[in-house]
């Protein structure tokens, strides 16, 4: 791109936590009109860097030097106003807010003043045509589709005259479609000068989207690439810091296998559920992938299926050829039915409890762990540590918090825990959402394990790689409907995003 | 003639309640959960009535306000920055409410019952009710066209949005309570100035609690929780009404304004959609 003066310019920055450095004399700069991906895992110090500058950290050392002036930025409020704007992974938009006031909102009128709907409109619509975003400004934006709530978050920052746009995990919550668009809308920002920055760890996107790489790795920078000149390969390994080898994953041959979990013409008790119809099989050894834009019945689907007592509407669950249709929770998991539960926090571990305590949740009916109404805690630690060490937890400790542990462990804990008994029929449910490609590849391998030992797995992901990489057949849905159906070796992005996204083959 | 007499009693009986679930709806779209409101009513009803002894009921009535606030400002106090528990802390104000007022009349009256009666020029024959509706329609303009409102929906809705436009969700808060303390003063006020001539124990009888069942009922909106303390008022004025029917007992008929607040709340709310983090403490 351009050779024009920098500007933002990072030098030497430095933050430390304690005696830990999240970043460590950290130097780049960006000119005007470049699009710069930042890379890196997990706790590699993305977020640390960004939050220093947006103006949420202060740095401990280095300095930040705005169109050649150094400047010290104390708060969003003060990054904001010299034009740096921010689009958090979490969108900070009050939900039953139409877009117009939640921009009127960004204005942060603290005084008690009428809300200047009529000029804020005005200049809206401009900025929409101009850079070509089109969203409905007066629905609340609860109602709105997540790509739609992104535009209403990039206009806020036109709307404040931001020439610096950062972006943290942008297309984490997207549709191929909307990341397509997403996509446009950021060239045209890049034409009309804005620089931009991208935070993320979805290598494929960054490639295709920016033209200088940074890769992050212990707080340290580790790379800096022109991204014509690497590829994938190449940004993993420095990712990771070592070289990665990506297994193949291969199909099982299950023609003659038989269903061993059937569903037919499921729907969801819940009140606006969005699970109309569902039907599908799993056999015996399959991994039955289910694809679709997050917000599409995926939810529902997961609850009727783990206690369909409670809601399960209409429709038949066979699971080992028992009609298991009004089955509680846990009755089926003593039929040999488990889960990854899609909010690792709220559904599957209790934070301020140790990991041998968690490794009980979920087997606390087991004869292993208790005995008349006590906890049998050295045949539990036993249990949990023999496990966690197959899993390489880390640290493989039983008395830390499961807070203490990174995303990933936890995720570990999680999979040990609910694989620990050699289940029939598992449920994962985005098994690998905010987890680092290490614990990725260990969670994809102990999936692939569960078919080795004749289990079947359903797997809900909205992560097209992971579904294309272990599945061996494919439904695509999208308004609580099956779409479409593929099986392993007629995958293709295009066409199941176009189904994710409501089209037709 | 009769008709119109009993709706201008329904519109009596609901004026206070009008008056404290306004005030209810600005601490809880702001996030703060006010069970305080019966002592902060307690607290408006008092002060009126003790200013409006010796300088007139107009003044009377804004010291109910002003009264109101002070005390809603104390429970912020406690609970914005202290960070308390919300119910407890409100409970804990209605106790000192409920506890600081007879102290107060022991030393200004040497009784611990009531401020002794208002003359007929110390208080109010409708006037209230005008207030009360103006302080409707001001609710309904703040809440839906100031920033103002918008911010205090905000602060119970997405507190970190708010924080990112660089607003205090704290200051927000307190002005929010100090609304509320304002208005459920005023509601204070109407009962010991209006309703009544002077202020007795316990007066408020629970219409803080009222008011904050048609704060729930009414989805924390003006309009729908105005036209709930309606539905309440009425059946206050139907209790009234009926009292020395034959063969109905005083104290049954006296029960039916809280029957059907427990009979609304169980039954007729339907799915109430309160503000996401009301109760939660704000921390950055």
């Amino acid at each position: 791109m351009s050779n024009l003066s920098p500007v933002i310019e990072a030098k030497n920055l430095s933050k430390a936590f304690g005696s830990f450095y999240a970043n460590e004399n950290i130097s780049f700069s960006i000119p005007k009109g470049e699009i710069l991906g930042i890379i890196g895992e997990n706790g590699a110090g993305k977020s640390t860097l960004m939050k220093m500058l947006y103006g949420q950290l202060r740095p401990t050392s280095g300095q930040i030097h705005i169109d050649g002036k150094e400047t010290s930025l104390t708060s969003p409020r003060d990054a904001i106003a010299r034009g740096i704007g921010m689009v958090h992974q979490h969108f900070m938009l009050a939900e039953n807010h139409s877009a117009l006031e939640n921009i009127i909102l960004a204005l942060g009128i603290a005084s008690f003043r009428l809300m200047p709907h009529k000029s804020v409109r005005k200049r809206l619509e401009k900025l929409c045509s101009e850079f070509g975003i089109s969203v409905d400004l007066e629905k609340p934006v609860g109602e709105l589709s997540v790509g739609q709530q992104q535009s209403i978050e990039i206009l806020k920052l036109l709307y404040l005259d931001s020439n610096l746009l950062i972006f943290d995990e942008p297309t984490a919550v997207l549709s191929p479609n909307e990341i397509e668009n997403f996509f446009t809308i950021l060239r045209g920002l890049r034409e009309a000068g804005k620089t931009i920055v991208v935070i993320s760890h979805k290598l494929k996107e960054i490639l295709s989207i920016s033209d200088r790489v940074i890769v992050l790795r212990h707080g340290k920078i580790v790379a800096e690439r022109t991204t014509k000149e690497t590829n994938l390969g190449e940004l993993a390994d420095l990712m990771v810091g070592a070289h990665f080898e990506r297994r193949e994953v291969i199909a099982s041959n299950l023609s003659a296998a038989t269903t061993v979990f059937e569903v037919k013409d499921l729907s969801s008790i819940e009140s606006d559920s969005r699970l109309k119809k569902i039907s599908f099989r799993v056999r015996e050894g399959e991994i039955l992938g289910i694809a679709g834009v997050e917000g599409n019945g995926q939810s529902e689907l997961i609850r009727a299926l783990m206690n369909p007592i409670k809601y399960r509407a209409k429709g038949e669950i066979t699971f080992c050829e028992k009609n298991v249709s009004a089955y509680s929770t846990l009755e089926l998991r003593s039929l040999g039915m488990s889960i990854l539960p899609e909010n690792r926090i709220k559904e599957a571990v209790i934070l301020d409890w140790s990991s041998r305590d968690n490794f009980l949740l979920g087997h606390q009916n087991k004869k292993e762990f208790i005995k008349n109404s006590w906890i049998q805690e050295q045949a539990l630690g036993e249990k949990a540590l023999a496990a966690y060490k197959e899993y390489d937890l880390r640290p493989l400790s039983l008395t830390h918090h499961l807070s203490e542990f990174s995303g990933g462990n936890q995720q570990k804990i999680v999979v040990a825990r609910e694989l620990w008994n050699q289940p029939k029929f598992i449920i994962a449910a985005h098994p690998t959402r905010g987890v680092d490609i290490g614990a990725i590849e260990r969670i994809h391998l102990a999936i692939q394990d569960v078919k080795k030992q004749k289990g079947s797995v359903l797997l809900i992901s909205s992560d097209l790689d992971e579904l294309f990489r272990l599945s061996d057949r494919l439904l695509v849905i999208c308004g609580g409907l099956v779409r479409g159906s593929f099986t392993k070796g007629e995958f293709s992005e295009e066409k199941v995003g176009r189904l994710m996204g409501g089209g037709q083959t | 003639m009769i008709a119109l007499a009993f709706f201008i009693s329904i519109i009596r009986m609901a004026t206070p309640l009008v008056f404290a679930s306004l005030g209810g709806m600005f601490s809880e779209r702001s996030g703060v959960i006010n069970i305080a409101l019966e002592g902060i009513m307690l607290f408006g009803a008092f002060t009126a009535a003790f200013v409006s002894l010796s300088m007139g009921k107009e003044l009377g009535f804004v010291a109910g306000g002003l009264g109101g606030m002070s005390l809603a400002l104390i429970y912020g106090l406690i609970v914005i920055h202290g960070r308390a528990n919300q119910i407890v802390a409100g409970t804990a104000i209605n106790l000192l409410a409920m506890g600081l007022i007879p102290l107060f009349l022991k030393s200004l009256y040497d009784s611990t019952g009531g401020t002794p009666s208002l003359s007929m020029d110390q208080r109010f024959s409708n006037l209230p009710i005008l207030f009360m509706i103006i302080a409707l329609a001001g609710a309904w303009f703040v809440m839906k066209k100031t920033s103002f409102g918008l911010n205090v929906s905000v602060a119970g809705e997405n507190p970190e949005a708010l924080d990112a436009a660089g607003i205090s969700v704290i200051l927000v808060r307190y002005q929010s309570l100090a609304v509320c303390g304002l208005l459920a003063g005023f509601g204070g006020a109407s009962l010991s100035l209006f309703l009544a001539s002077g202020y007795t124990r316990n007066m408020v009888a629970g219409r803080g609690f009222m008011a904050l069942a048609a704060l729930i009922f009414g989805k924390w909106k003006p309009v729908p929780t105005f036209l709930a303390c309606i539905l309440f008022g009425a059946f206050e004025a139907v209790q009234i009404r009926l009292q020395g029917a034959e063969g109905i007992p005083p104290e049954f008929l006296q029960i039916l304004p809280y029957l059907a607040t427990v009979l609304v709340l169980a039954g007729f709310v339907g799915k109430a959609v309160a503000p996401k983090v009301i109760g939660i403490p704000w921390k950055r």
